[in-house]
């Protein structure tokens, strides 16, 4: 299958099972992202979706087949991953001793964005965590430590985004927000990958979604795949 | 709702004639009845294993510290008679004991004393009946820890005095291992009271006033000891002599006897008033006791309270805000973390020692002094750096590269242990206990030394949590303990093996560095050069 706005391909996976060494969980599947595509990844609990984002960041080896992103394997360790590769994927992954505006800036710093003084103060109006600005993680409920994640995402440049569940723990008015946001920054070029549970967000960011309910991936629209989850 | 009903078989009527019939205390009594001999066995052996792994450990610890008192007296050595050093090691055996209590204290109010494990907790808080029941037993677990613990550290005790004074009168070692044993019972009485009465944590700020307090005493007579105070000399002689007398131990054990049964009495009074609350936190205290102690991994144990962080959260804000991101957050997690704590507090303990008592001036002291801050750092720094060379997702969202950060984790070690050598050598040069003349050689040693640490400090941060359960679990445990193990005693003995030129430096001062030992110890340390060049190490380097 292959998304986006040109032939360009900015992700690609060839033949890939994704699985551990002893059990294979799903594959092969085979797609290719092309910048500003946006796929949606949904199916049943198990199915293999965080597997498949572990898979393609390269947290995982592939049981067969490959993943190429701009034409080149997959090595999260390397800088030019790291720069144009946005990911929010679990909920623990913070620095406990820097408060929510320090995490922001870091990323932001870390990115060599010179006017990070602003930017960080637009996400955290975004997002509405400004008054848990000097807040630790550790401080923070579980929808605040979501919103922290996820604007540490959209606050740096990137060429492909992958999120894992971003709606989980966000209210319905900034879950609404954030879809247009993602629809904006999908205009833009960037491509984006995303799990989800929620119908609203494949009607309102994603071009197409991969089903992951039978040992292959089936590709739907966004509409049968909203269907497909409200069912 | 109808398939479900159907699937269970169950009609609306016969749902409700059991909701009627159920009983919480006959649930209780079956779950008990239900532990069968198998299970008490295995809690039998489980209790086997920890008291043999008590035994193992106090025969080790037996050598270990006839070891470390061999070393601290520099028997057979040279030592500095400072002005200052007015007491013997003997002298402060009363302040060991004193540290014992409080640390048998503070551990049975941290461990709860009475706890349910998450999953107890779970089921057993929900039910309708008198908590009585499930207090009694963790009461009776609580009263067996606080024996034990107390037990061991009066084991230990003991083993130093036979160290110092070179022989135990039975008596005595008798007397005193009761008196710990009761007092043990007691301290756990007394936290078990504290803990009925919700005071735990105002318990455990008092204890940090009375350690700081004895700190203070312990001050004021040294200070009394310099100026020659009659009754202050004759003060601290007839505690050291008190320590040994067989009457002096009698009349302790009767004390403690009193106290330890006014205690039980207050426990008996108050533990079934330990609200669920409680029980469920000193549950979880008690399970990452247990886990930390299972993991062999000091890491969990060591990590800073987030109490703690969140008082220190605007420290060192603007201090660090020019400074480049990964350096920032090194500096951050040390400033906020309290990570220099350990390293500072080893560093005062080793001056405080070689300072005031007799004899701990000399070059063996100096070179064990040494080591062991080899291991406090290696574990401090480690501690610090762990995220930016462990946490993947974390430091995929700063956008610097594996290798650009562990450069700076490397050179944020190698700063870090410098500074800390400095210190320890400049103190240690000012007491005489080391000749600094060949200043040079010094400062080539140290540097070697701190890109050991640096080597070690992201080797130790760099491995992940070990999974034990699965580990002793698996077909070939074995050779997997003994690989972790293995890869972990290699880490800090090649660590070790940097701080060799220091060695050579502080036991044999006039003596030229073979140029063999630099070469084998630069090779040591020569992993933490790579890391700063900015090449990729393995996880094991």
């Amino acid at each position: 299958m292959q998304t986006g706005q040109s032939a360009e391909v900015q992700l690609e996976a060839r033949d890939l099972t994704i699985g551990y060494p002893n059990r294979v969980i799903c594959g092969p599947i085979n797609l290719q992202l092309a910048p500003g595509a946006g796929l949606g990844i949904i199916g049943a609990n198990g199915s293999g979706k965080s597997t498949l984002i572990r898979t393609i960041l390269g947290h995982l080896i592939p049981v067969e087949g490959t993943v190429e992103f701009q034409s080149l394997p997959v090595n999260e360790s390397s800088e030019h991953f790291r720069r144009t590769v946005a990911v929010q994927v679990t909920d623990g992954a913070f620095f406990e001793e820097l408060t929510v505006r320090e995490h922001l800036e870091m990323v932001a710093r870390g990115h060599g964005l010179d006017d990070w003084v602003q930017l960080v103060q637009a996400e955290l109006d975004f997002f509405e965590i400004t008054a848990a600005d000097d807040h630790l993680p550790g401080e923070l409920s579980s929808g605040q430590r979501r919103k922290l994640l996820l604007a540490a995402a959209l606050i740096r440049p990137a060429e492909l985004l992958i999120l894992d569940e971003p709606e989980q723990r966000l209210d319905l008015r900034i879950r609404q927000k954030l879809y247009q946001r993602l629809a904006g920054v999908r205009a833009k070029g960037t491509t984006l990958l995303a799990v989800t549970h929620d119908p609203l967000m494949l009607r309102s960011c994603v071009d197409q979604v991969l089903l992951l309910d039978e040992d292959e991936g089936e590709l739907l629209d966004p509409q049968a795949g909203a269907q497909w989850l409200e069912r | 709702m109808i398939r479900r009903q159907g699937r269970s078989g169950l009609s609306a009527s016969r749902v409700a004639s059991h909701a009627v019939d159920f009983n919480p205390r006959e649930v209780v009594n079956r779950a008990k009845k239900r532990r069968n001999f198998s299970e008490k066995f295995d809690s039998f052996s489980d209790a086997y294993v920890w008291v043999l792994a008590a035994l193992v450990a106090l025969a080790y610890l037996f050598s270990a510290l006839f070891g470390m008192l061999f070393v601290l007296l520099g028997e057979g050595v040279a030592h500095q008679v400072l002005p200052s050093a007015v007491w013997r090691l003997q002298d402060l055996s009363f302040v060991l004991l004193a540290l014992a209590g409080l640390a048998t204290f503070r551990l049975m109010l941290y461990l709860g004393p009475c706890g349910l494990s998450a999953a107890k907790a779970d089921w057993w808080l929900p039910l309708p009946v008198k908590l009585r029941a499930i207090r009694q037993p963790t009461w009776r677990n609580a009263l067996l820890i606080g024996l034990f613990a107390s037990s061991f550290a009066g084991a230990l005790w003991l083993i130093v005095m036979l160290g110092l004074a070179g022989s135990l009168p039975v008596p005595v070692a008798v007397h005193g291992l009761a008196c710990f044993a009761v007092a043990g019972v007691g301290l756990a009485n007394a936290a078990t009271a504290i803990q009925g009465k919700n005071q735990q944590i105002a318990a455990r700020g008092i204890c940090g006033w009375v350690g700081l307090g004895l700190l203070i005493a312990l001050a004021v007579l040294w200070m009394l000891l310099m100026f020659q105070i009659p009754w202050a000399q004759s003060l601290v002689g007839a505690m050291a002599a008190a320590t040994l007398d067989p009457a002096a131990w009698m009349l302790a054990l009767l004390v403690v006897l009193v106290l330890s049964g006014a205690s039980t009495y207050g426990a008996f009074r108050h533990f079934d008033q330990i609200p669920g609350q409680a029980l469920r936190f000193a549950g979880e205290h008690q399970q990452f006791a247990v886990g930390t102690l299972m993991q062999g991994d000091s890491r969990g144990l060591s990590a800073p309270a987030t109490s703690a962080i969140s008082r220190r959260r605007a420290r060192g804000g603007k201090l660090t805000a020019k400074l480049p991101v990964a350096w920032r957050i090194l500096c951050l997690r040390l400033l906020r973390g309290g990570r220099w704590h350990s390293v500072a507090g080893f560093l005062l303990l080793a001056f405080a020692l070689a300072a005031t008592v007799q004899r701990i001036a000399n070059p063996l002291s100096a070179a064990a002094f040494y080591l062991v801050l080899c291991l406090v750092l290696t574990l401090s720094i480690s501690a610090t750096i762990a995220p930016l060379v462990s946490e993947r997702q974390l430091t995929q969202l700063l956008g610097i590269s594996e290798q650009r950060l562990m450069r700076a984790a490397t050179l944020y070690a190698m700063l870090f242990s410098a500074t800390a050598l400095l210190f320890l050598t400049g103190g240690l040069g000012m007491l005489g206990m080391i000749q600094l003349d060949r200043i040079w050689l010094w400062i080539a040693a140290g540097l070697v030394a701190a890109l050991g640490c640096a080597a070690a400090s992201s080797a130790h941060a760099s491995r992940e949590e070990r999974d034990w359960d699965a580990l002793l679990g698996g077909a070939t445990s074995e050779s997997a303990v003994a690989t972790y193990l293995f890869l972990e005693t290699a880490t800090f003995l090649r660590a070790a093996a940097t701080f060799s030129p220091i060695f050579f430096l502080v036991l044999s001062p006039g003596t030229p560095i073979p140029l063999l030992l630099w070469i084998a110890a630069m090779l040591f340390g020569a992993s933490a050069l790579v890391q700063v060049s900015g090449r990729k190490l393995g996880a094991g380097a």
